[in-house]
């Protein structure tokens, strides 16, 4: 199966959201999709779901494409599920019949929806009612519900908001199985780094474009990757040994491009770096997070831990 | 449709305010007899009584003069004829045993026989038009000949089934037929406002994304709810009426169900017996109210305000009013069937000078609307319901 979007324009009235917006997502894929708040993520759920008008462009399963006539709607229905907002969860029911709900419209496997309960570790809750569940288990019941629907075709809208580390963790893994057994999942998520655990890929959205896909099946460049103030950040660039490429994010991290640098260049850059006082450095390809500081400008790497404040208080 | 069937009823039975009307719309019809037998009622007895005097009245009226010759003698023996007559029954109702008086009932003849020989009488009087006070009599005393003939189908049926006289207006029975007319009239309406008002609101407003993207029609969800809903009403409706009807007989005279009802049939009325009348009534309650509550569901998914719903709703059992004062189209316009039980008894059709008023024609016009409604709102379902920018058009290329 395949999903394919092509030159999807959405606009709210004279304001344009998402322009021209094309990929094309294999089954067996996970797709990261980053951007800050209010950058359109989820009107691209919204808009290929057919929740909101869009103004234009085309969707197509396969080499099926789904016009915005109610069957055809009907049609994309069956084979694409938007992740639930925990809010929006229904109060007086208990958890069993959301899950049971999301199989017996979808699925029709009824039948294990006990097995999905188990390997959510929601037993423990899961017969009550939803209105006494903390964010949490909203979250994982909202994402057993997915898991029961059990389409081709899954939209994770802030999947892994208000999840502990464990159970980041436990739905990293379940979406991991899910890509195994052939589905196209889109996850919109702020945890950057999880994302790089079990993404295929990466899509940035800014600017109402599909502005970076970083494909994690492709070779990626190393970097020096580099934690340091700015006045250091500083003592190196007046040495001249950084290349032009060389990435600041924010006010603390430098990445350092190492692959137009010869053996000899990079040890020079390395022995510079460690004169140095208190830097951390580490080599390797960039991940999603710095990418994110780096598309959209974020100085999200403090570096400031309070020891200035710490320094300014007096002796006791 | 069918496997979301059971979790939309599950949305509709455990909300509060569906479980909080059902309960107090049970009570309401549960222990309406019961409230019933509070109010002021006239006996019969004390109609009569009042007959009576109207009778006594008229010889005042009549200058004696006119009662000189043959026809004017004719017409006073007539007359006092009447005022005895009218005395007769007014006594048999007052002793409470059917329709004459055990022991005496060679002197109070009996009330059926009383009653046609009044109704014979008053259909003479019709025929005295060279009477001098021929227009007096017929403006102050004379009911109109469709009424005389109407009372005398009345005793017919009352002689064909071997039933007395009601002398009892908080009979069983009696309270039965009020609150059938009751349950198919605004009460209805009211009952649909209050609990289909918001039937799609709530998923739309609180349970957005839970409630979106199913790949089930709108159509059927809309159906299926409107069903469930009607399910309900009837439901808590006739276990009311069975409740009270239960109770009353504990209190009262048990009446009996084969009572004759009056019923407007081909320009003409006709008596049937109660059980039939109620089980029309209630037919026709049943017919309105689903297509009443698939509006209410339809208005619910446009509007998601349930204040707004109800008022519209509510506004729609006054609306043909207002429609019905207009000179009438035709026998087959709308407004007029809102009014179950006046186009059953033949008050609309009298009302409005149309003999085609018939209940008959109820269904189809029903089924008519129920059509309308499917094709408007295949239309309206094809608007996308957006979380936040109501209802938007489909782009389809």
């Amino acid at each position: 199966m395949t999903l394919t979007v092509k030159d999807m324009t959405v606009a709210y009235g004279e304001r344009t959201v998402l322009e021209k917006i094309s990929f094309t997502i294999e089954n067996g894929t996970i797709i990261g999709l980053v951007a800050p708040n209010g950058t359109g993520k989820t009107t691209l759920f919204n808009a290929i779901m057919r929740f909101i008008p869009i103004k234009s462009g085309e969707i197509k399963i396969d080499e099926t494409v789904y016009s915005a006539s109610e069957s055809d709607v009907l049609a994309l229905h069956e084979k694409i599920t938007f992740f639930p907002n925990q809010a929006d969860l229904y109060d007086n029911f208990s958890g069993t019949e959301h899950i049971k709900m999301y199989a017996k419209v979808w699925s029709g496997r009824e039948q294990e929806v006990e097995q999905i309960i188990d390997r959510l570790q929601m037993r423990d809750y899961v017969d009550r009612v939803v209105g006494t569940y903390s964010l949490g288990m909203r979250q994982r019941l909202c994402f057993a519900m997915m898991v029961a629907a059990n389409t081709p075709i899954m939209f994770m809208d802030e999947v892994m908001n208000g999840l502990d580390p464990e159970n980041v963790s436990l739905v990293s893994d379940i979406l991991i199985d899910l890509r195994k057994s052939g589905k196209i999942i889109i996850v919109a998520s702020h945890l950057l780094d999880n994302l790089d655990e079990y993404a295929d890929k990466v899509f940035f959205l800014k600017d109402r474009i599909l502005y970076r896909v970083n494909d994690h099946h492709q070779p990626k460049p190393d970097y020096f990757r580099i934690v340091c103030t700015q006045a250091q950040a500083g003592t190196l660039e007046a040495a001249d040994l950084l290349p032009k490429e060389t990435i600041h994010l924010g006010n603390s991290v430098l990445c350092i491009p190492i692959e137009g640098l010869n053996e000899a260049q990079q040890m020079a850059l390395y022995q510079h770096i460690r004169k140095l006082e208190d830097v951390e450095i580490k080599i390797g390809p960039l991940g999603t997070s710095e990418y994110y500081s780096h598309i959209y400008g974020l100085e999200i790497h403090s570096f400031d831990r309070g020891q200035a404040a710490h320094a300014e208080q007096p002796d006791k | 449709m069918k496997k979301m069937a059971y979790f939309e009823w599950l949305k509709i039975a455990r909300d509060w305010k569906t479980r909080i009307l059902a309960i107090g719309f049970l009570v309401f019809f549960g222990t309406f007899s019961l409230l019933y037998r509070q109010q002021e009622v006239t006996l019969p007895e004390i109609q009569l009584r009042g007959e009576y005097a109207d009778a006594q009245q008229i010889f005042r009226l009549i200058p004696e003069s006119h009662f000189d010759g043959e026809l004017g003698e004719e017409v006073q023996r007539t007359l006092g004829r009447n005022a005895t007559l009218i005395g007769l029954n007014q006594y048999i109702l007052g002793q409470q045993e059917g329709n004459t008086v055990a022991g005496i009932e060679d002197v109070v003849s009996d009330y059926l026989s009383n009653g046609r020989e009044l109704a014979e009488n008053n259909l003479f009087l019709h025929e005295t038009t060279e009477f001098e006070s021929y227009e007096l009599l017929k403006e102050v005393y004379l009911p109109t000949r469709a009424e005389v003939e109407k009372d005398l189908k009345f005793y017919s049926a009352l002689e064909a089934n071997g039933l007395d006289i009601e002398w009892n207006p908080l009979a069983s029975s009696q309270i039965l037929i009020q609150q059938v007319e009751l349950v198919t009239g605004v009460i209805l309406f009211i009952f649909i406002a209050l609990l289909a008002g918001d039937a799609f609101t709530k998923d739309q407003v609180k349970n957005w994304s839970v409630s979106q993207g199913l790949p089930i029609p709108w159509k059927k969800q809309w159906r299926l709810r409107s069903f469930m809903f009607w399910g309900i009403i009837w439901t808590v409706t006739l276990i009311g009426l069975a409740i009270s009807y239960v109770v009353s007989l504990l209190f009262e005279t048990t009446g009996t169900l084969q009572y004759p009802i009056e019923i407007f049939i081909d320009g003409a009325s006709e008596y049937i017996p109660s059980w039939q009348y109620m089980l029309l009534v209630i037919g026709s309650g049943m017919l309105l109210s689903l297509v009443i509550l698939l509006l209410t569901t339809g208005l619910s998914w446009i509007i998601r305000n349930i204040y707004l719903t109800i008022l519209i709703v509510i506004a729609l059992y006054f609306a043909p009013a207002i429609w019905n004062s207009l000179p009438p189209l035709t026998a087959w316009q709308p407004s007029f069937y809102v009014n179950i039980q006046g186009i059953l008894q033949g008050e609309s059709a009298f009302q409005y000078g149309l003999d085609g008023l018939v209940f008959w024609k109820l269904p189809f016009i029903l089924l008519g609307i129920w059509l309308l409604l499917e094709i408007s709102f295949k239309q309206i379902f094809n608007l996308i319901p957006t979380q936040s920018l109501g209802l938007q058009r489909r782009k389809i290329k």
